[in-house]
Parts: C-alpha cells; sequence; structure tokens
C-alpha cells in the first residue's frame, strides 16, 4: 500500500508541474494514506492463522499480531503530524484577500503567499515521510540481520534527507549534514555487528539465532554472538539517541526545523525500540549490561545536562533522553508486567511530545505573525520562524490562554504530575522495576524525574508571568480585545486572529482540533484508563506466551 | 605462497587506508584510497570470492574514486584550510589511543588470541614444518589459507568450498533472485530514494 502510494505520487508530482494540483494537497493525501493503511494493518488482525505470527518473503520478514499494532501506531501517528501542517487553501486565502481593505496590502499579500506556496516543501516531505515510514514498518516486522540493516537504511536515509529538506537555512542543512555522517556511524557499527553475528553462526535468520543459542554448547559462539549483538544495539541506541551515544541529537533537532523535528523526535524511535524490544526478550541476556548502564546514564545526563538549557528545543531534546532513560529502564528489566508498561509509556510519550510539539507550532504561527503586525502595518507573511528560546513564551498565557493552558498540561504529564497520563506511565516503570529488585535505579529514576520537573516548571513559569516589557504591553492592552479568553474553542481564538489581523493565519482549524483533543486525551486518561491499559496488556503476553 | 600474498596486501590494505586519511593533498589521498580498493580486490580475489573482488575494482575504482577525482578537481579546495584541520587530529591521539587500546583489549578478551589465528605467524611456523618435510623428503604440505583460519575453530569449511566450485555469480544469483527477492525490491526502494533525495537537495527553488 505504502510502497504504491510512493510510486503514484512520485508519478503526480512529475507530471502535475504546471500547477494544476496545488502542492498543498501532497500533505492531505498523504494523510490519508497513512490512515488507509494503517486500518490495513489493523485489519489483519481478522486472519485466523496470524496468532503466532507468520512469515513472509521467504521468512526474511514476520509478522505478529504485535508487529501489525506497532504498524498501526505508527502510521496513525505519521497521518497526525501530517495533518498539522500549516494549510491553506486557495479559499481561504481569497476570502482574507478580500477581506483586506487596502489594494496595495492585497497584491502584496497574496504574492508573498504564492511565494510560500511555490515552496515545494509540502509535496517534498510527504513524499520522504511515505519513504521513511515505509522503513519503520518493515524495521518493525523484519526478522533478519539483513533486511533489519536494509530498513533501518530505508528508513534513516529518509530522515536525513527530512533534516536538510528546508536548505535555504544554514541551520538545517548542518544539522542535516551532522545527522547524515553520525547515523552512517552508526548503520556501520550495525552492520559490523551483523558481519560478526554471521561469522561465528553462519546465520543470518533471527529465529535460527534464537534457536542457535538456546541449543549451543560452544563457547566460542556465545561469545562472538553476544559481541555482536552488543555493537547491534549500540548502533540502534546510537540512532535512538540513548545517553553515552546522545551528543549529536540536541544539534539535529534544535538546527532543523520545528516541523521536521516533530517527525525526527517522535517517529524513528517507535519503529527501533519496538524492533530492540523483540530482540531483546529472546535474547537479552547477552546484552543486558548495555541497557541497563544506558537506561541509568540517560536518565541522569538528561536531567541534569537538561537544567541548563535555554532553547526549547534543545531542552525537549534532553527531557526526550531522560524519556529513553525510562524506555530502557523497563527494557532491561523485562518481565511481563515491565514489557507492558515499556508499550504504554512510549504510546503514552508519543503522544504527549507530539502534542508538545503541535502546540509549540501554533504559539509560533501566532507569535511570530503577530510581531510582525506589530512590527509593520500591514501583514506579510514571511518564511515561517520557530521559536527557538524559552524567553519567546514569555507572557503567553495571557495572549493565548487556552494553548497555553495545554502546554502545561502536557508538560505536567511529562514532569510526571499525578492525574495526567505521565505519571502513570512512570509509575507502571517503577513499580515493575521495584517488584524484579531494582531499588536502586528506581530510586535514581524517582529523584531524576523530580529533577527533570523543575525545567518543566520553568518553561510553565516562563509561559505565566506577564510581560515587562513596557513596549510590547502597549500592544498587548491595544489588542486585548482580540484576545479575550471568552471563547471556548482553541479554533474560535485563531479565528478571532484571522480576522482582527487581516493577516493569514498558519493554524488550521484541524491543528487546533488535535491539540485539543490530545490534550484531553492526556487529561482525561483517569477517567477511563481501560482502553490503552488493556491494548497494552494484551501485546506484552501475546509477546510472551505465543 | 597465497597466504604471503595475502598478509601483504592485507597489511597494504591497512597502511594505504591510514595514509588516505592523514595525507594532506586530497588528490593523493584520494589515490590512496583507489590503492586500498585495488588491494582489498586482490585480497577477496585471493581469498576465492572472484566475484566480489572483480565489481569491488568496477564500482569503487571504475565509478565511484573516478568521481571523487573529478569533485576535487572542480571544487578547488585551498590546502591550508586542511592543514589546519589535519593539526587538530593529533590534539585527540591520547583519546583515540586509549579507546582504541580498550576496543582492542575487548575483542582480545572475547575473541580467544592464540597463535594458530595470525596467518603472519602461522606462515612462519608452516615455512619450518615445510623445511622440516624437505629434509625427510616428504611432500610438502600444502595448507589453503581459508582452512587454516576455520579449522583453528571447528569444521564447517566444506560447504562453503562446495560453493566455490558453482559460477559465483550464478550462486549470488539464484539466492537473489528467489530467496532474497524482497531485498532487491528494499533495495531498489532506498535507490528510488537516494535518487529523488538528491534531486530534492540539489535543484534550484525556481
Amino acid at each position: 500500500m505504502i510502497f504504491l502510494s510512493i510510486l503514484i505520487l512520485i508519478v503526480a508530482k512529475a507530471l502535475i508541474s504546471n500547477n494544476n494540483l496545488s502542492p498543498v494537497l501532497f500533505p492531505r493525501i498523504t494523510a490519508i494514506i497513512f490512515i488507509y493503511a494503517g486500518v490495513l494493518s489493523l485489519n489483519t488482525f481478522y486472519i485466523q492463522s496470524i496468532g503466532s505470527g507468520i512469515g513472509i518473503y521467504s521468512g526474511l520478514f514476520h509478522i505478529t499480531s504485535f508487529s501489525q499494532f506497532i504498524e498501526f501506531f505508527i502510521y496513525i501517528i505519521g497521518s497526525l503530524i501530517l495533518i498539522a501542517w500549516p494549510i491553506l487553501s486557495e479559499k481561504t486565502i481569497g476570502s482574507t484577500v478580500s477581506s483586506t481593505p487596502s489594494i496595495e496590502n492585497l497584491t502584496s499579500n497574496k504574492l508573498l503567499l504564492l511565494d510560500f506556496y511555490k515552496s515545494n516543501y509540502f509535496a517534498e516531505y510527504s513524499l520522504i515521510i511515505i519513504f521513511s515510514s515505509l522503513g519503520a514498518s518493515l524495521l518493525i516486522s523484519s526478522s533478519d540481520l539483513i533486511s533489519i540493516y536494509l530498513s533501518i537504511e530505508l528508513q534513516s536515509f529518509g530522515l536525513y534527507i527530512l533534516a536538510t529538506l528546508f536548505r535555504d537555512s544554514e541551520s538545517a542543512t548542518s544539522a542535516g549534514l551532522k545527522y547524515f555522517l553520525l547515523g552512517g556511524l552508526s548503520s556501520c557499527i550495525i552492520l559490523l555487528g551483523c558481519g560478526l553475528i554471521y561469522s561465528y553462526t553462519g546465520l543470518t535468520n533471527l529465529d535460527s539465532i534464537y534457536s542457535l543459542i538456546s541449543v549451543s554448547e560452544f563457547n566460542n559462539i556465545i561469545q562472538g554472538l553476544s559481541l555482536g549483538l552488543t555493537l547491534i544495539f549500540i548502533g540502534f541506541l546510537f540512532k535512538i539517541a540513548a545517553a553515552p551515544l546522545h551528543n549529536w541529537s540536541p544539534d539535529v533537532y534544535d538546527d532543523s526545523p520545528t516541523i521536521v523535528t516533530t517527525w525526527l523526535t517522535i517517529m524513528p524511535k517507535i519503529s527501533i525500540l519496538f524492533l530492540l524490544l523483540e530482540i531483546y526478550t529472546q535474547i537479552g541476556s547477552n546484552v543486558y549490561n548495555t541497557i541497563n548502564i544506558t537506561s541509568l546514564l540517560s536518565l541522569l545526563i538528561g536531567t541534569i545536562v537538561g537544567l541548563a538549557q535555554t532553547k526549547i528545543k534543545r531542552l525537549l531534546a534532553y527531557s526526550t533522553i531522560s524519556h529513553i532513560g525510562f524506555i530502557l529502564l523497563a527494557l532491561s528489566i523485562n518481565t511481563e508486567q515491565s514489557i507492558d508498561s515499556l508499550i504504554f509509556y512510549i504510546i503514552q510519550y508519543t503522544i504527549t511530545n507530539l502534542n508538545i510539539f503541535l502546540i509549540i507550532l501554533g504559539l509560533s504561527y501566532i507569535i511570530k505573525n503577530s510581531k510582525l503586525h506589530y512590527n509593520n502595518s500591514f501583514p506579510v507573511i514571511q518564511s515561517v520562524k520557530d521559536i527557538k528560546f524559552i524567553s519567546e513564551f514569555k507572557g503567553q498565557f495571557f495572549l493565548n490562554p487556552l494553548l497555553s493552558l495545554s502546554l502545561s498540561i502536557c508538560l505536567f504529564s511529562m514532569a510526571g504530575m499525578p492525574p495526567l497520563i505521565g505519571f502513570f506511565s512512570k509509575q507502571f516503570v517503577l513499580y515493575s522495576a521495584m517488584q524484579s529488585g531494582y531499588y536502586f535505579i528506581a530510586i535514581v529514576a524517582i529523584l531524576v524525574s523530580v529533577v527533570s520537573a523543575s525545567y518543566y516548571l520553568k518553561i510553565i513559569r516562563v509561559l505565566h508571568t506577564s510581560v515587562e516589557n513596557p513596549e510590547l504591553e502597549l500592544n498587548t492592552n491595544s489588542k486585548n480585545s482580540v484576545y479575550l479568553p471568552n471563547d471556548v474553542n482553541i479554533s474560535n481564538i485563531s479565528n478571532s486572529n484571522n480576522l482582527s489581523f487581516k493577516n493569514v493565519n498558519l493554524l488550521t482549524n484541524f491543528h487546533s482540533f488535535l491539540i485539543s483533543s490530545l490534550t484531553l486525551s492526556i487529561l482525561l486518561f483517569i477517567l477511563k484508563p481501560s482502553i490503552i491499559l488493556n491494548i497494552t496488556q494484551v501485546l506484552s503476553l501475546s509477546l510472551f506466551n505465543f | 605462497m597465497t597466504t604471503f600474498f595475502v598478509n601483504i596486501l592485507a597489511l597494504g590494505t591497512l597502511f594505504s587506508s591510514v595514509f588516505a586519511i592523514t595525507s594532506k593533498n586530497p588528490v593523493i589521498s584520494i589515490i590512496f584510497v583507489i590503492a586500498t580498493f585495488v588491494q582489498a580486490a586482490g585480497y577477496l580475489i585471493f581469498i576465492g570470492v572472484n566475484f566480489i573482488g572483480i565489481s569491488y575494482i568496477v564500482i569503487y575504482v571504475g565509478a565511484i574514486a573516478v568521481l571523487f577525482l573529478f569533485v576535487i578537481m572542480m571544487i578547488n579546495i585551498k590546502l591550508t584550510d586542511i592543514l589546519e584541520t589535519g593539526n587538530q587530529y593529533t590534539k585527540n591521539l591520547p583519546l583515540a589511543l586509549a579507546i582504541g587500546s580498550l576496543f582492542t583489549y575487548v575483542i582480545f578478551t572475547i575473541i580467544p588470541f592464540n597463535l594458530n589465528n595470525v596467518p603472519a605467524l602461522s606462515l612462519i611456523s608452516e615455512s619450518l614444518i615445510n623445511l622440516n618435510s624437505l629434509i625427510l623428503n616428504s611432500n610438502l604440505i600444502s595448507k589453503d589459507f581459508i582452512s587454516i583460519i576455520v579449522n583453528a575453530y571447528y569444521n564447517l569449511s566444506l560447504s562453503d568450498i562446495n560453493i566455490t566450485d558453482f559460477t559465483q555469480i550464478e550462486t549470488l544469483g539464484y539466492s537473489l533472485y528467489t530467496y532474497g527477492a524482497i531485498f532487491l525490491i528494499i533495495l531498489s526502494v532506498i535507490l528510488l530514494l537516494a535518487m529523488l533525495a538528491t534531486i530534492i537537495i540539489s535543484r534550484s527553488n525556481k
């Protein structure tokens, strides 16, 4: 499905060069493709024989109900990210343009907008995203060393290009180059591990390697295999930026544009983590120490270094590292309960992180647009700039109350405040750690999450303190009527922005709908927790008992 | 005799790759890269992997290295910049030494080290044995290089040797187009992505 749609989209992009099809439509089409593919992969649950897994393509890929669910999850999250693009159809452009009073404004506005659209980033972004998620879905279901390597390459090639996509900006190019070089290094390490395993066992199929390990008495084979496995795991940990190997991630995430960072922080990690889970549950004892040390280090480094950050995306990158530490802790324990908590943690973290990035995107559109409006007398859309520093959030609570409220809800959830979803995931991980006797690392994790709460609180404090800058205050006063929080929906706010500024707001209704529903799901998880919990429990049971 | 050649080639590969990194003139380092690939191809051919060896020469030397040469001649790098970065290499030398020695230590603790593992040493001992046999007027014991390495561990060499009896391209083709057909498809998708990516990155926006 995905493969076919890649071909179709390429052909469509090549044929329609004379603006018959607006490039705006590409992300939407891709989102629909993703949803459809997700439903298809969910549909395979109805096939009876899938129970214990089917090997397809001469056993090189292995489809289980587990991998199918993860595929479904990846596709749905991917479609959500894609829908969040700043999309304007021709109609809204027309309406806003017609509502602007002066003619010069009208023409300049329209021209600049068209410039924004002519930039083909839309189409390219969605096309590369399809490639990358094809790699991700292959990676989850692969059960052979070669197919693992090929699909990780397919996935990460797409990501390197994604990071360089906005090639007009210097920082994005440097981020992409850095990502490419270090990602290539980690792929080399993975390949070295695969080579070592093959040279010691003569096998590439994971299933045969599992069975060889379980019966083998040659010490040589086991040793070489554990060396190779360690190298493979190190390569994968490099790719998900776990602690001793994390140095590239803050730079890359900070330098690439926010809309790309959303994809980079969320998607590749899901697939790699679930692949690690599948390997680890089978032959985990060989790399137990690696995972354990990595989880401890990433818990510590992610929080302590994160305290000193002033840029929002660097901070989020470090918080990602500390969350990876929690996930790896759950992975290293490797009981049914901990795997359950691992899956739940990943799902919860993905939702929360996605929501935070969506809100940051939305805020950045609003802030930058309004600042432009303050500076110039007529509205101009320049290339949309991202929020870089935390201090730019200052006083946003008084300007965009609902958006900043939901941002603070998400941050509280990440910090692990009790009624929110983030608390439960941390609690499950720690509970399973305590049950299996990991007292020390559990205490470290608790301390670390308390410390990390402080930097989330820092953002929230910045959000909710009023602005001291007198010039801006004047502006807020003058625009106070616009921003009054008398609307129920966030979409209403964005609409009112739209009307008052005569400015084309890049925030779509769906974007705000998405933010509100994700925030509600984070907030109201406690009322009906059984939906997600049942899924994760059944999945972890199926992983162990089949 | 083949063992000797293989050793020489392996040593040459290592040295020329080191020279390729450390040499200051980019053209010379490219030539060292070419030398590395040719020696590696010779190594592969000597140990019996003919097809891969030849394709090394065809692909790496014939296409990629020549492309590198062209690019380097086109972009006209200033030598002084490279010299400055060359000074920075030696700054981290202690760190590199520490990490390298630790890594070798780990490797050697895992891989059991004995004299049979090192072909250069075994060559000497083997020639000693040969000298013995010359004195004793018995037949010269000729051992294949691969079998020395493999037999040091355990005997699975039979199937490997049998495979080389076929035409190698035939074997590769059979397994690639039947068993691993999906690999071919994934590889083609990766190539498609690479083509698309170069177009996207290098095309001008207007």
